[in-house]
């Protein structure tokens, strides 16, 4: 309480020095140039305004607050020109060798951060104290740190900027603050300001870190083991070893990668005897694959032959990518010692470690390693025997099961190798011609299959064999990542062949292609089979009552009146004619490209994109009088006349959403003429008419002609 | 699975997928298994050209906890590059970052001892130096053909002036807290994103980063200077007389190195060469040489095509290709051809000739301690604290 008074009094005489300065600079400004230097900042000249900003550092402190004030002010060109300006105030007084001029800088600067400015000109102070603030300036900073947000949370990103500023405040004096406003801000905020003491590099917080690293918040106990580990603090090992044995802790995993950070930084600075053993226990016990990796490759330099023993323990790692990084350090290792390890490392090793150091000792020497795969391929250990089977690129049809066991069941290193076998002996069976047992078997791979290579391997036997009531089969991987394509691809293929006898199913598959995401080849594959067996792959949007029978004309120039201009399709709309404006021709084209949502996109139609228009007709058949509704959406502006009336304008710019215009209309029995003038500025050019009654409902109407 | 094998094919993340995000599904279409960005239109325009299902992020961690990805491919805006690229190295991915690698010293430090001490593959997106341009002229001038080379002179053309727009508010599309991220607050203003993000000095810090990032790492590759830098950088420059846009128009940067001695000149616009709009001209003791370009337009000389390395002569590293060269990396483990190391001090470079330019002085630099020699100043701008909760 005592300090936090002397502090609180040290600010206020601070904050006095800071206005008096202030005031004195206001008082002289009548007799100084800096009345002319502000004037010239706010010039609408760009050239005078220039001119002035980069006389800005002759003014110094007596400028800032002047300047601040037209920061905020409503003339936007000299708002910016007055933030360069102070900048360079600010940057002239932090050179070297300037700390005079600094001085009454800072003071002015401190001034801006109190809560009375706006928030603006707050943060922008509190990044220039950051630059060339030091001690006398960080209760200042702290006081945003620790203010209460406010109702409209305008100082929220102010005490933000204050956090960064004193993590960039060199000196005990800013590690102080921060730890003091520890307890001050609310709980949510506590772990940045935690994490910043550690960014400072400054061993002085370290007590008051491993105090709050025992805090019952796990935002505030990660945050300070994450400080620590930065500061390299050696005193942090033993606690943070003491959660990692727990396995209950949910920070557990992501502490174990804290863990190796403090290993890291503490190899840089001693011996190697306190970071090798906390990778090596991070090898043993960390919980995520990559971590046991990292842990894994800084114990063991490549080309070390000291490091076998700790990569036969890799080799034995359940992981494959901890097995296959121990095999990769391993290859860079020659010679008979390494031979000798591993031969002595197989002998030792438990089963389950066994088939990842046998596939080492085939990689070492593949002829010294002949014998003991083969007498492995006699092993009572069934992972050992379909790994030395796989490496003699063999398999044992008497293991079918054992094989779609373990490669379900079994540790991740072994799964690959009996998929592999597996796979082998359904293509085995295909090739024997027993089709239906092998798409079994590969319905079963792909089922089973974690790798993408495996996948599509169980895939392409499905599709070799070409059944098409094999079809839902393929469902699953149609959001594969890897194998949608190939599996859209037979999906299609499958769903021709379904339609020769069931028309409507073959029209359930291909709509679910047609409206999925797949590329657009693929879309417009399955759209030619539906249209082949004579289904409308459009029919979602049209019974949605998009229209998507237009003619399309343009595009015409617009210098910035075209949509107001009247063009000839508003007079006349002769689909066979080639009109005319000026010497350019102009002819309609039917709009034939596959839309499914309905939409109509211009630029792929005219390729000209750029602040131009364009019009899309149409021809309504209503069967009776009837009052609709046209639901437009565009991209630009657009207009819209039905059977020569105009009935809407919607001038833009805009970007594009269904349904963005809704115009009640009158349609007459028999053919309405439908015209719509679109307007285009940049980037996207797209528009789709909806017909619905009133309450939205679609209304399908035939369009033409 | 992380370390992937010859036979395996590689797995990609990809964050960013604006102009050069999109550029990079040309090449990565097959290897896509994710895509992340913050503006939904991206993400749904960059959904349609990959052309099957992939998972679609709003978030990066998201991304980075999905297990199957074994690298990250971030070509996002210069802010995100280090803590995306740290992060990814501690989630145990790969990286593949746009250039500039890093947009502070510190930050690109960080970034090389992460993917060293995560040991994972890092490339940074200079594809410059995988030109065969590239090849033939470090060919020619590192087997001797115009003698010790005492100047690069580099041009450029002019950063542009703009930034008119009012602030506003972000269209429902984007997240616009997560578009800023690491960086400090600013209010949303459509002439901050997307592309715009490079011509405001806190942000993309102009043509410098963006094309000095090809030219500089095409001249650290011909120069072997991966490992070092400058020990004095002088830059000048006539700020925008207007707009929200405050990279200078026109700059000029001095940089001066030692053991061996040489300059470096950064001109924009500097003299064009070759026709071209971007490049550098290498003066030797023996004779001149000009690359032009830099980035995937790189540009050699007809007496650099027609050089045949000689038996015993030096031959520099041979990339297939930027982004294949960074696959085949992921495959063997081995150093691709822009690592960080590289690609940390190209971007230092392109860093410090801003922090010249914005102090308006020289300054003297220590690249082997990486710090400015007495200018407290200049040394607390090598490093950007990152807003909450962008932690590295």
């Amino acid at each position: 309480m005592k300090n936090q008074g002397l502090i609180s009094v040290r600010f206020a005489l601070l904050l006095i020095a800071a206005l008096a300065t202030g005031m004195a600079a206001s008082l002289g400004a009548d007799d100084s140039p800096l009345d002319g230097f502000l004037q010239r900042i706010q010039s609408a000249d760009d050239a005078v305004r220039m001119k002035a900003r980069l006389e800005a550092p002759k003014h110094g402190a007596a400028a800032i607050d002047p300047l601040a004030k037209l920061m905020e002010g409503a003339n936007r060109e000299a708002a910016i020109t007055a933030r360069h300006a102070l900048s360079g105030i600010v940057h002239h007084a932090g050179r070297p060798g300037a700390e005079a001029e600094r001085a009454p800088c800072l003071a002015a600067l401190v001034r801006l951060t109190h809560s009375s400015r706006g928030a603006f000109v707050r943060r922008e102070a509190l990044h220039l104290l950051g630059l060339i603030g030091g001690d006398a300036e960080v209760d200042a900073i702290a006081a945003c740190l620790t203010e209460s947000a406010r109702q409209d949370g305008s100082n929220v990103q102010v005490g933000e900027a204050a956090r960064l500023a004193l993590e960039r405040i060199p000196g005990e004096v800013a590690v102080r603050a921060l730890q003091e406003a520890v307890a001050k801000v609310d709980e949510k905020r506590q772990p940045d300001l935690i994490f910043s003491l550690g960014k400072k590099g400054d061993m002085s917080a370290v007590e008051f870190l491993l105090a709050s690293a025992k805090s019952s918040n796990d935002a505030t106990r990660f945050a300070s083991f994450q400080a620590l580990a930065h500061l390299g603090a050696e005193v942090a090992v033993e606690p943070l070893r003491k959660i990692l044995q727990r396995a209950d802790d949910p920070l557990r995993a992501r502490l174990f990668g804290e863990y190796l950070r403090l290993a890291d930084e503490l190899l840089e600075t001693q011996s190697r005897s306190v970071p090798y053993a906390m990778y090596n226990f991070a090898l043993r016990s960390a919980p995520h694959d990559y971590q046991r990796e990292r842990a894994l490759q800084r114990l063991c330099q490549r080309g070390d032959i000291a490091s076998v023993p700790v990569l036969i323990r890799g080799l034995g790692d359940e992981a494959p990518r901890v097995s296959a990084r121990a095999l990769w350090l391993l290859d860079s290792l020659e010679g008979q010692a390494v031979f000798d390890h591993l031969f002595r490392g197989f002998e030792e090793a438990s089963d389950a470690a066994k088939p990842a150091i046998l596939r080492a000792l085939a990689k070492s020497d593949a002829a010294a390693s002949k014998d003991i795969i083969d007498r492995a391929t006699g092993s009572e250990n069934i992972d050992l025997k379909i790994t030395a089977l796989d490496l003699r690129g063999r398999v044992d049809p008497s293991l079918e099961l054992l094989y779609l066991k373990t490669a379900r069941e079994g540790s991740s290193s072994i799964r690959t190798a009996a998929l592999r076998g597996y796979l082998s002996l359904a293509e085995k069976r295909l090739e024997d011609g027993g089709k239906a047992e092998a798409l079994q078997m590969f319905a079963q791979g792909l089922q089973t299959g974690r790798e993408a290579d495996e996948r599509r391997r169980a895939l392409s036997g499905i599709l070799k064999i070409g059944d098409p009531a094999s079809i839902d089969l393929l469902a699953a991987s149609l959001a594969d990542p890897i194998l949608s394509r190939e599996a859209a691809t037979g999906y299609i293929a499958f769903a021709a062949k379904i339609a020769e006898t069931d028309v409507d199913r073959a029209d359930e598959y291909l709509q679910a292609i047609v409206g999925g995401k797949f590329p657009p080849d693929l879309v417009v594959q399955a759209a030619t089979v539906l249209r082949k067996i004579g289904r409308d792959p459009r029919r979602p949007a049209l019974e949605k009552g998009f229209v998507l029978d237009w003619w399309l004309i343009g595009p015409m120039q617009d210098k910035g009146t075209a949509m107001a201009d009247k063009f000839f399709p508003e007079e006349r709309v002769r689909l066979k004619v080639v009109e005319r404006i000026e010497a350019r021709r102009y002819r309609w084209k039917k709009f034939e490209r596959l839309s499914l949502d309905g939409k109509v996109n211009l630029i792929l139609e005219f390729r000209r994109s750029q602040n131009v228009i364009a019009y899309a007709y149409t021809e309504l058949e209503s069967p009776i009088v009837q009052k609709v509704h046209l639901r437009i959406g565009s991209d630009d502006g657009v207009k819209c006349w039905v059977n020569g009336a105009k009935v809407h304008d919607n001038p833009g710019p805009r970007g594009y959403a269904v349904d963005q215009d809704i115009v009640p209309v009158d349609l007459v029995q028999g053919k309405n003429r439908i015209l719509l003038k679109i307007g285009q500025g940049t980037v996207n050019w797209e528009f789709s008419l909806r017909v619905t009654d009133a309450a939205g409902k679609p209304v399908v109407l035939p369009g033409g002609p | 699975m992380g370390a992937a094998s010859p036979n395996e094919k590689v797995i990609t993340g990809h964050i960013g997928v604006g102009g050069m995000g999109t550029g990079h599904l040309n090449f990565f279409r097959d290897y896509c298994g994710a895509i992340c960005d913050v503006d939904e239109a991206h993400l749904q325009r960059a959904a349609l050209r990959i052309g099957r299902y992939v998972p679609l992020y709003k978030d990066f961690r998201d991304l980075l906890d999905q297990k199957d990805l074994d690298g990250v491919v971030i070509a996002t805006p210069d802010h995100w590059h280090g803590v995306m690229a740290i992060w990814a190295c501690e989630a145990g991915k790969d990286v593949y970052v746009q250039k500039p690698a890093c947009k502070t010293i510190e930050e690109g430090r960080k970034m090389v001892e992460a993917a060293e001490r995560c040991g994972r593959i890092v490339q940074v997106g200079s594809q410059g130096r995988s030109t065969h341009a590239a090849f033939e002229s470090a060919a020619y001038i590192r087997n001797g053909m115009i003698g010790d080379v005492h100047e690069v002179d580099c041009w450029h053309y002019e950063n542009p002036v703009g930034g008119f727009k009012p602030d506003g508010t972000p269209p429902a599309n984007l997240d616009w807290d997560l578009w800023l991220g690491p960086a400090r607050y600013v209010p949303y203003n459509p002439d901050r994103v997307h592309f715009n993000f490079r011509w405001m000095l806190d942000f993309g810090g102009g043509q410098i980063r963006d094309r000095g990032a090809h030219v500089m790492s095409v001249a650290f590759f011909i120069m072997n200077a991966d490992h070092t830098g400058p020990v004095s950088v002088e830059a000048t420059g006539t700020a925008p007389e207007k707009g929200l846009w405050d990279c200078p128009p026109k700059m000029d940067i001095k940089y001066s190195f030692k053991n061996p001695d040489w300059v470096m000149y950064w001109r924009q616009p500097g003299v064009k060469r070759m026709g071209r709009g971007f490049g550098a001209l290498y003066k030797g003791s023996k004779g001149e040489l000009v690359v032009g370009g830099g980035d995937g337009g790189t540009f050699s000389e007809q007496k650099a095509r027609d050089f045949k390395i000689p038996d015993g002569g030096f031959v520099p590293y041979k990339s297939p290709g930027h982004e294949q060269n960074w696959v085949d990396c992921v495959r063997s483990r081995k150093k691709p051809i822009m690592h960080i190391e590289s690609g940390h001090r190209v971007a230092s470079l392109c860093i410090l000739g801003n922090i010249s330019y914005r102090l308006g002085r020289k300054l003297d630099w220590d690249p082997v301690k990486e710090q400015c020699v007495g200018d407290d100043e200049a040394n607390r701008m090598l490093a950007y604290p990152n807003r909450a909760p962008w932690r590295i």
